[in-house]
């Protein structure tokens, strides 16, 4: 029989756990956390700012054009959902799967998740040309006919897409959150932050009763989450597949978006739990290094599927015959565009093949720029597919480049902004790991011990 | 207080007790009739005080409504109907050319030109000018009213100007010419009452005039002298030709009468007829050399050898004899640069198209020292080939032609010797246009009184003494004699929108005051008049002639013969050239630069090399790799002395010892929106005793650091081996290979169907000569933005209707094709099916309808589109036009599109709306070429129809049968509704067949700029 690792380390009781995990929300945060935060709370502000002059200013301010009408917006919108796309796979695939290791990790991913379909959504309102009117993406009741929205489109298929992702990811994230409310509020000593986390806990008495309908609903979400998973990247796929542009309409596109959403969802999940890691020491006993090495796995697996799509995509434009595709495929790899295709293929697949040592799955600085070129690689996917397919389609007459500003770079850092303003405010005010599934793999591993 | 009541309320009332009585005197609180007021009588006055002070406060403290005067036709004129458009023939002279315009105006204010109908000057269509000069009607740059400077006569400089009154601005002129030594200085003038009120005026003042054309024809009609006794500019007609060949001589573009010899050379281009070909060598590549079937790339100092050895290898093969000194200007194929045999080609077929040729040069581009030994060699070319008097004859030629460098020479001296003293400028722009050897800066402060007609503030006013603005053409009356015997009318649209007169009506009222009128009637409009009713008898036929446009028609000519002795101009010839020539030429857009304060053409890409808002250096490929430079390297050009630095253009097919550089650019003053755009070519024109020369000019190029953006629209010029632009050579078109290679395309739908109309566009592709002149008509008419240089560089330009242009073969020589491209109003449509708020539908009339009310945005539609025709606003665009008056060329059919809605080519819906209301009206059907889209009417040659479908017999449906019939990117499937013809090349050379090739085509121009610099 193989030993089974310990998945929580150094020997830690019940209470332990409590008061470990509870640790950063009931304590003052160090100057680290603040100088954090109020960098990234500037990052925020100027990002509104940022927001703000493209709407009153125009979409003009940023790099698109004729004829590449999508731009920074629509690759960052891609990069962040995709982002998110790791946080409902563990949550929901490899709770379904029985994945006990999941435990730990589970709670920062799904958070970022949300975080990301948070800052991901506000992209295809912002970059619309007429952002006031963007509830007409909606279908809802009206007097102009009444007119419905356009079900044939695939941006209306994102609107739902996206807007059902955020809803059930967000749902799924409370309701795993709902016991540990109720242990901070058990634990609080001042009333207003019983009275807060008494009602985020929805009254939970951790009766029997309460937990049998907590995991039936658990199962439940996590059971509607896994399409999701699947079909919410399948969908922002469909933007490009189902357009007729050489480079987008490829059919390969659905499976190849989720991989590569799945792939980018670890890298990020990698590199912000190496930094809670250092960030709140005590951590490293729940989020171990064997957690980590299991995520660099699945990088390096979906990384390679991502390089599989790769090579198909250039298989099948030239096995294909057609002109165009033919040529979309050579320009993105040795047209004026090459480099961000070779930063992409880099990134992507070469550099994550260092995971085949176990010496490197396991360490914390290979690891963190290894997630890092991630990032860096499934950013400039989306901007591969999204610019290089537009910048020379058919006609060569209308052939030019993406013209890209400063807006464009502020709009793409300041999103960081967002997303990490909002990540280290969770990191405060949540208890960043599940305290209520990680007592139940306390045993794992653990000799001596033969639980089930 | 007693109250008799028969029916009470309550008990208190019914015992009308105190308390009741007090709350019945109390019941209206709020009423100033309290019963105390009769008691004193001061309570109603103090109420009304209060109410009266309350009033004025009221008043006082807000502004009064603005009045804003909606249509103030209380009595509506007897022609004009509120919302419907009045049309007015007149006529636009674009400092060349004269034509035929048929001027839209609604509620009194011009808004669109067309070309009039089958005109007896011009045929059809017009020219990018002519559609543009509308613009200039309501520039904002325009002087407001007669100016007087005030200025130190001793020296002129930078003056203040200062708006005065007619009476006031007549006087101080008058003055002037009582003081006398009067000049005057214009250009050809093509309006033969005008000419007569001028010539009266000069001798009225005893003074002299002076007229030179910024685009010469001096050494034309000095060679048509010399070779037949005659002073004009004869009349080409290429509809007769069969072999044409141009020796730099752009009749397409800028020469002569480009929109006639269009629209003549388009009804000789029939591939199913008579198809003449065309035969180019130039120096620059112009629309002409684009145009051309074979194109042979020559130095500017070898158009006469070209031309000799042209004749001589005629002359060779007629059996005839040569001079001596056309034989001792001829050079070999090899030293022209040729590939060997090329001339004895051309002329073997020159000689077989006997009597059905033309051999044309001219222009700026030949103004050389040789100028008029390569028009004679062309005249006797011409008239040993029997052209002269078929297809070149002096029936409709021009005779008004008459400016001459040599007048510029002596208009200098005159100055300088103080003859003239007080000099009267009209049409031209000394200070801008005067070569730079003049030192006109200098001259012009020998002056003691300076007076131009100018209507903007510019080089020349600044230094005047006084600016009579003359106004718009649009504004003015006149009437033009442009062809021989054939006279155009041109009568005002609207009132003149600034207190101008016109340049006749100041001549007038100044001789009036002088003392000596000459002309007994009160103005220009009704000398005219008189004049005409005196000619055509009757007030009515005055009327008819308003109607028509044009009366009389071309006098007849007679037939010439050569006069061997011409032979003398060729004396002098210099026969060598200089290692680099500069070439300076007129733009097709822009010409002389009249109109470059006009957005429109300053945003309309040159057809040639599609840059806009610029000019640059055009050189070979073959010298920018030899000398390093690359699309945008800054280089400083020297000409004797001169300076100046430019970027570089690198344009295929131009020889690589010559270099060119466009005029029209580098206004400092007055024209705001022209102001510091490139640089003034003219100042580089060298001038020596026989007159200003233009072409083949020494030139020192050097580089220099730095590089600039050019904002080219189309910044590829290779087709990449597919079929956009199907192609084939007469020879195997006439043998029946099909010139398209086509694709077998299916659907598993069922097609739209429509009951009445259906509409579609076909584009013969064989006779766009790419002039352009439709981009401009589809501004005008669709209240496009511009959006200016910095945001072209973006490649957000916003023209509907574009016309790509690729190049095809080696880059030393390729071969050229345009395309005008729309949208194509798909039957499968990707873009409609792709918008998420359905703010592009399909109408049931098969256009793709663009709702710009119910546009987000999202610009799925651009992306989706294989034709990339749909425009973005991604700013308030519009506010362009934001601008008094400039908005009043805005087309109130057409919605003007706010930021962030999308927008395309709608086959100009609300004209096919416009005459659908017009037959219900009269209750008819609508016949075919009734609807006509903006484009078409501009097309000089006929390119674009639009029509009905689902009408078997219109037009549109019989193109879209036609054999060489074949819809872009056939194998997408989009089901466009544009069908285009595929081009005929009528060339011996063997061509590729129609397939997609393969890759390995060189791309001619490398990744032009628009690619390299955003």
């Amino acid at each position: 029989m193989i030993e089974r690792k310990p998945l929580v380390l150094g020997n830690k009781t019940y209470k332990d756990i409590t008061n470990d995990i509870c640790e950063p929300v009931e304590t003052m945060p160090g100057k680290t956390w603040w100088s954090m935060f109020f960098s990234a709370k500037a990052l925020l502000l100027f990002y509104l700012f940022t927001i703000g002059m493209i709407v009153s200013t125009g979409m003009g301010l940023l790099g698109v054009n004729h004829p590449v009408g999508w731009g920074t917006m629509i690759v960052t919108f891609v990069f962040w959902i995709g982002i998110g796309h790791a946080g409902t796979l563990i949550s929901a695939i490899l709770f379904l799967f029985r994945q006990k290791w999941r435990t730990s990790v589970a709670r920062s991913a799904e958070a970022m998740t949300v975080f990301a379909v948070m800052t991901a959504g506000i992209f295809p309102l912002i970059h619309t040309g007429r952002p006031w009117f963007d509830f007409w993406l909606f279908p809802y009741p009206n007097q102009r006919g009444p007119l419905w929205v356009n079900f044939r489109s695939p941006l209306l298929w994102d609107v739902f897409a996206v807007s059902t992702y955020a809803t059930v990811s967000m749902v799924f994230w409370y309701v795993g959150l709902v016991p540990d409310f109720a242990t901070l509020r058990d634990r609080a000593k001042s009333g207003l932050r019983r009275k807060i986390y008494g009602a985020l806990s929805l009254g939970w008495r951790g009766t029997t009763r309460h937990w049998s309908h907590y995991e039936m609903v658990y199962m439940l979400l996590a059971g509607l989450s896994t399409p999701l998973v699947l079909s919410v990247h399948t969908i922002v796929s469909f933007d490009f597949a189902v357009s007729s542009l050489p480079g987008w309409h490829t059919t390969i596109f659905p499976p190849y978006f989720v991989a590569g959403a799945i792939f980018s969802g670890f890298g990020m999940v990698v590199t912000l739990l190496t930094l809670v890691r250092i960030g709140f020491p005590k951590f490293k006993d729940y989020i171990t290094i064997d957690h980590m090495e299991a995520m660099n796995k699945i990088i390096m697996a979906t990384g390679m599927m991502v390089g599989y799509a790769y090579g198909s995509e250039f298989f099948i434009a030239w096995y294909s015959g057609v002109p165009y595709e033919k040529y979309a495929f050579v320009n993105r790899a040795f047209g004026p565009y090459w480099w961000s295709y070779w930063i992409m293929v880099s990134c992507n697949v070469f550099i994550p093949q260092i995971f085949w040592f176990k010496w490197a799955r396991r360490s914390i600085p290979v690891m963190f720029i290894v997630s890092i070129f991630v990032n860096i690689g499934m950013w400039f996917e989306r901007f591969v597919i999204t610019v290089t397919s537009l910048h020379r389609d058919y006609l060569p007459s209308n052939w030019g480049m993406y013209a890209w500003s400063r807006w464009d770079a502020f709009v793409l850092i300041g999103s960081f902004g967002m997303f990490l303003t909002l990540f280290l405010l969770y990191l405060r005010v949540f208890p960043a790991v599940s305290i209520a599934e990680v007592k139940p793999v306390l045993h794992v591993g653990k000799k001596g011990e033969h639980h089930g | 207080m007693e109250i008799k009541t028969d029916y009470w309320k309550s008990l208190d009332e019914k015992y009308q007790t105190p308390e009741f009585l007090q709350t019945l005197e109390n019941e209206f609180l709020s009423s100033p009739l309290k019963s105390e007021d009769g008691k004193d009588g001061l309570a109603r006055r103090q109420f009304m005080k209060l109410m009266g002070a309350s009033v004025a406060l009221t008043a006082a403290a807000c502004v009064r409504r603005p009045v804003q005067k909606i249509i103030p036709y209380n009595k509506r004129p007897g022609d004009l109907i509120v919302g419907l458009p009045n049309y007015y023939a007149s006529a636009y002279f674009d400092g060349t050319e004269g034509i035929s315009v048929r001027i839209k105006t609604r509620e009194g204010r011009p808004l669109f030109v067309a070309g009039l109908n089958d005109n007896p000057l011009n045929g059809r269509g017009l020219s990018a000018r002519a559609s543009a000069h509308l613009l200039s009607l309501y520039d904002p740059d325009r002087v407001q009213k007669p100016t007087i400077n005030s200025i130190n006569p001793k020296n002129r400089k930078d003056s203040i100007s200062v708006g005065a009154t007619w009476e006031k601005l007549d006087t101080r002129v008058v003055a002037k010419l009582k003081e006398g030594g009067v000049g005057i200085l214009t250009t050809s003038n093509p309006s033969p009452a005008s000419q007569e009120l001028l010539h009266k005026f000069t001798v009225a003042v005893g003074g002299s005039r002076y007229t030179w054309d910024p685009l010469p024809t001096d050494s034309v009609r000095k060679a048509q002298q010399l070779s037949y006794g005659t002073d004009l500019v004869p009349a080409y007609h290429f509809d007769k030709a069969a072999y044409i060949v141009s020796i730099d001589g752009d009749f397409l573009g800028t020469y002569l009468t480009p929109v006639k010899f269009t629209n003549d050379f388009a009804k000789a281009r029939n591939p199913d007829g008579n198809m003449a070909r065309l035969v180019s060598f130039h120096s620059i590549p112009s629309l002409t050399t684009l145009n051309a079937d074979d194109n042979y790339p020559i130095r500017a100092s070898h158009q006469l050898a070209v031309a000799c050895s042209l004749l001589k290898a005629v002359a060779k093969a007629k059996d005839g004899s040569i001079s001596e000194a056309v034989s001792a200007n001829a050079l070999s194929d090899e030293q022209l640069g040729l590939n060997s045999g090329t001339i004895d080609y051309v002329a073997k077929n020159l000689v077989s198209h006997a009597g059905q040729g033309i051999v044309i040069s001219g222009g700026m581009v030949t103004e050389s020292a040789n100028s008029v030994a390569l028009q004679v060699v062309i005249n006797s070319l011409n008239s040993l080939l029997g052209n002269e008097g078929k297809t070149i004859t002096t029936q409709g030629a021009a005779r008004w032609r008459n400016g001459s460098s040599q007048d510029l020479l002596e208009l200098v001296k005159d100055i300088e010797s103080g003859k003239v003293t007080t000099l009267i400028v009209h049409d031209i722009n000394p200070m801008y246009a005067f070569p730079a050897e003049f030192k006109f800066s200098e001259v012009v402060q020998k002056l003691k009184g300076l007076i131009t007609t100018t209507n903007w503030i510019d080089e020349t006013a600044t230094l005047a003494d006084v600016i009579a603005p003359c106004g718009h053409p649009m504004e003015n009356w006149n009437e033009y004699e442009f062809a021989t015997g054939l006279k155009t009318i041109q009568q005002p649209t609207i009132r003149p929108i600034n207190d101008t007169r016109s340049f006749e009506d100041s001549l007038i009222a100044w001789a009036k005051a002088f003392g000596k009128p000459i002309t007994s009637s009160e103005n220009y409009h009704d000398h005219l008049k008189a004049d005409v009713v005196k000619a055509l008898g009757s007030e009515k036929n005055w009327f008819d002639y308003l109607q028509s446009g044009s009366r009389g028609s071309v006098s007849s000519g007679s037939g010439r013969s050569f006069n061997s002795s011409a032979y003398s101009a060729l004396k002098d010839a210099k026969k060598s050239g200089n290692d680099i020539e500069l070439v300076l030429y007129p733009k097709a857009a822009l010409l002389d630069g009249a109109l470059a304060n006009v957005s429109w053409l300053q945003e309309l890409p040159d057809p040639v090399t599609k840059t806009v808002w610029d000019n640059y250096l055009t050189v070979s490929p073959q010298f920018a790799k030899e000398k390093h430079l690359k699309m945008g390297s800054m280089v400083e050009i020297e000409v004797s002395g001169q300076k100046l630095n430019v970027p570089v253009y690198v344009m295929p097919g131009q020889n690589s010892h010559v270099v060119g550089l466009a005029v029209g650019y580098g206004r400092t003053k007055g024209m705001n929106l022209a102001k510091n755009i490139g640089v003034n070519a003219y100042t580089l024109a060298k001038v020596d005793n026989e007159g200003v020369r233009y072409s083949g000019l020494p030139v020192k190029v050097q580089k220099i650091m730095g590089t600039y953006e050019l904002a080219i629209t189309q910044g590829h010029n290779s087709m990449e081996g597919r079929q956009i632009i199907a192609e084939s050579s007469l020879k195997n078109y006439k043998e029946g290979t099909d010139p398209v290679h086509r694709h077998k395309v299916f659907s598993i739908w069922d097609k739209h169907k429509y009951d009445g109309n259906k509409w579609g566009m076909a584009i013969d592709l064989n006779t766009c000569t790419g002039c352009s002149a439709c981009m401009v008509a589809c501004y005008s008419e669709n209240n496009i933005p511009v959006v200016g240089k910095k945001y072209v560089l973006q490649g957000r330009e916003m023209h509907w209707i574009r016309i790509d242009r690729y190049y095809k073969g080696d880059e030393s020589a390729p071969d050229a094709v345009f395309q005008p491209v729309m949208c194509q109003h798909c039957e499968n449509a990707p873009c409609e099916t792709v918008c998420p708020v359905l703010a592009t539908v399909h109408s049931d009339e098969g256009l793709n309808d663009m709702v710009y009310n119910r546009c987000v945005g999202t610009r799925y539609c651009s992306n989706n589109c294989p034709y990339k025709v749909r425009r973005f606003n991604w700013f308030y665009y519009d506010s362009h036009y934001r601008r008094e008056p400039l908005e009043m060329a805005l087309n109130p059919d057409v919605t003007v599109r706010t930021r962030g809605v999308m927008e395309k080519c709608t086959f100009c819906v609300q004209r096919i709306k416009d005459a659908k209301s017009i037959a219900k009206v009269e209750n008819r059907p609508l016949q075919d070429g009734e609807i006509k889209t903006a484009c078409q009417e501009a097309c000089p040659t006929g390119v674009i129809v639009f029509g009905d479908l689902n009408d078997k017999e219109s037009a549109v449906s019989k193109m879209f049968e036609a054999q060489r019939q074949y819809t872009l990117l056939e194998e997408v499937n989009a089901a466009p509704r544009v069908r285009y013809m595929a081009k005929i090349r009528n060339t011996d050379r063997i061509m590729s067949s129609p397939h997609h090739e393969d890759h390995t085509e060189k791309h001619s121009n490398g990744h032009a700029n628009k690619e390299e610099h955003t």
